[in-house]
């Protein structure tokens, strides 16, 4: 076990290094002159260049990203290329939004997992099929769209909730900040909780098939209580993995709703950074991010590894 | 004439489904290119906002330009993306997996590694990164899917190589002299056609929603170009006061999703026999 962490610890560090200089490559390709877009179309071309030297942009690649890569490791980001403010300063408040906003959809998402199962225990009945096809609906409906219809029903006709933004000094109202994030995160928690639900439904089928739950239905059991008894275990578990994959989809889906519903989180400041072309925040800001990404599949593998003892067996 | 595995998906209502919404939408994308009910991009500041009608069956947006028209003129844009998409993917997928699979030890598994870091990208942070390196055009939304989903395609097929590269009929035509790309191309591709094709068909759903989600973010199709991202980013601005408006495009992206989707499931049942036998099974 300590060597499977071990080892999943190495490969995760890995990960991020080649994540990183994906991204710090990708960017460096950028065509037109970062010193530029920053001077604007006014500076002498001796402004460009001092621009140019106060940034770094002079020095050769590698020596660049291992500067970005120390820094990261420091804690320092770098500064805005526009503004000059601290890029970890403002990454921080952003991910106060972002973070509670992935958590609270991950909540919403997660009841797929009981609908799931009911589905599949509902197998060839009106509820189980009524289920399944509306999760196979909403999983097709794009986050926009979804947002919109959330939007219309529970926030202007209902009135139930705030349609948009977000409370400008945070969370000093706990409650009124949690308020403006239910609607977004009802938005990508429907969406992710239908994928689980498909992922679940048919994990749950699967297991209703095995020679041990069929074995104790055969001795006497219910079908659905063999399958709670014998089968769900196995189903949980593989589900696991599934809600690594989701966390992700989650942080994405913050991207899209954060534009949607005003909210100032990481993904709608790295859509203002990009248009701004404020290449050192978007680094940060996409490390920040696919980081995540990372670090959550690589918490998920060990979390796996831990309780699936048919995992460890094979080892 | 009909391979077996097409009558197969025909024979399940989601596969019919599938088909026909994708029949539908390749139809609807040949058809606007010569005709639509009126200009689609032809605005009329005096027919602003009309609700549906006869003369504009899906009604008007904000400057007066026919919805219905616009929506199937956009048709164009979902088609092309989800067809070059899956076709980026593909390729993306099938070079990863092949080299992963069969390559000597040394490039196999440092790339097994680069390409679990990349599925870690979601697609629509690798079209952010190359928007904000090559701008904002649909060539940028095709190469975002194309290699997002193609590093999944290469996940799942890479195994499946494996697999049928051992067997004995890639050994036997090895042996008797067939080239290795040869043997590729021949022997395992087809072999390993029915996992790639469900891949391909979900691919197209992604390629749809992502092109959707960046329109949205302002990353997708120019505005040149009629989109369905487009036109529901646009309209979602008045949606208290309009929200009929929002359903059309909306309805259109989730329907061609959920045909994708369908189609690839339907695909999955029929080409893999674990599953066929779960409908006795589950009973």
């Amino acid at each position: 076990m300590l060597r499977f962490v071990a080892t999943r610890l190495v490969l995760l560090v890995v990960g991020l290094l080649v994540a990183a200089a994906l991204i710090f490559l990708t960017l460096r390709v950028l065509p037109g002159d970062v010193a530029q877009v920053i001077g604007g179309t006014r500076a002498s071309p001796e402004q460009v260049a001092r621009i140019r030297t106060e940034l770094g942009l002079d020095e050769p690649i590698p020596l660049q990203f291992l500067d970005w890569i120390g820094g990261v490791l420091r804690g320092d980001l770098g500064r805005s290329l526009v503004t000059g403010t601290p890029v970890a300063v403002e990454l921080g408040a952003k991910l106060a939004v972002t973070l509670p906003l992935a958590g609270l959809s991950l909540l919403i998402g997660l009841l797929g997992i009981p609908l799931g199962v009911l589905s599949a225990v509902l197998y060839r009945r009106a509820g189980g099929f009524l289920i399944a096809a509306a999760a196979q609906a909403i999983a097709a409906v794009p986050v926009v769209f979804a947002g919109v219809l959330l939007v219309l029903l529970l926030g202007a006709w209902l009135r139930l909730l705030p349609v948009q933004g977000f409370p400008l000094d945070g969370w000093q109202e706990p409650g009124r900040a949690l308020a403006s994030l239910v609607l977004p995160a009802l938005t990508i928690g429907i969406v992710e909780g239908a994928v689980v639900l498909r992922f679940t439904r048919s994990a749950t089928l699967e297991a209703l098939g095995q020679d041990h739950v069929r074995t104790a239905a055969a001795k006497g059991m219910t079908r659905t209580r063999a399958l709670l008894t014998h089968g769900l275990p196995g189903v949980l578990l593989s589900v696991i993995a599934v809600i690594g994959l989701e966390i992700a989809a989650l942080l994405v889906g913050a991207v899209v709703v954060e534009s949607l519903f005003q909210l100032p989180g990481v993904g709608r400041m790295l859509v203002t950074d990009v248009a701004n072309r404020d290449l050192v925040k978007v680094q940060s800001e996409l490390l920040v991010l696919t980081g995540l990404v990372l670090v959550v599949g690589a918490v998920v593998d060990v979390l796996h590894r831990l309780l699936d003892p048919r995992l460890r067996e094979r080892a | 004439m009909i391979p077996g595995w097409a009558r197969e998906v025909l024979r399940r209502p989601a596969g019919v489904f599938g088909a026909v919404v994708i029949a539908l939408l390749v139809a609807a994308a040949i058809v606007s290119v010569f005709w639509t009910p009126r200009d689609p991009f032809a605005a009329d500041p005096f027919q602003r906002w009309l609700g549906p009608s006869a003369a504009h069956p899906f009604g008007t947006d904000g400057v007066g330009r026919d919805i219905l028209s616009y929506v199937l003129a956009a048709t164009r844009t979902t088609v092309l993306v989800a067809a070059l998409s899956s076709v980026v993917a593909a390729l993306v997928g099938l070079v990863l997996a092949a080299i992963a699979a069969l390559g000597p030890r040394w490039v196999r598994e440092p790339l097994a590694v680069l390409i679990d870091v990349l599925i870690a990208f979601p697609v629509l942070l690798i079209a952010i990164m190359l928007s904000a390196v090559l701008g904002s055009s649909l060539g940028t939304v095709i190469a975002a899917v194309g290699i997002g989903f193609g590093v999944n395609i290469a996940r799942v097929s890479r195994g499946e190589i494996r697999r049928v590269a051992r067997a004995g009929y890639v050994l036997a035509a090895r042996a008797s002299g067939l080239g290795p790309v040869r043997t590729l191309l021949d022997h395992v591709l087809p072999n390993i056609a029915p996992v790639f094709i469900v891949q391909l068909s979900l691919s197209a759903g992604v390629a749809v929603l992502s092109e959707a989600g960046l329109s949205f973010l302002g990353y997708g199709a120019p505005p040149s170009r009629p989109s369905w991202g487009r036109l529901l980013s646009d309209l979602q601005d008045y949606v208290t006061v309009h929200p009929l408006t929002v359903v059309w495009p909306g309805l259109a992206i989730t329907l061609s999703v959920l045909a994708f989707n369908l189609f690839g499931d339907a695909l999955r049942e029929a080409t893999d026999p674990r599953l066929r036998s779960r409908r006795r099974i589950a009973r």
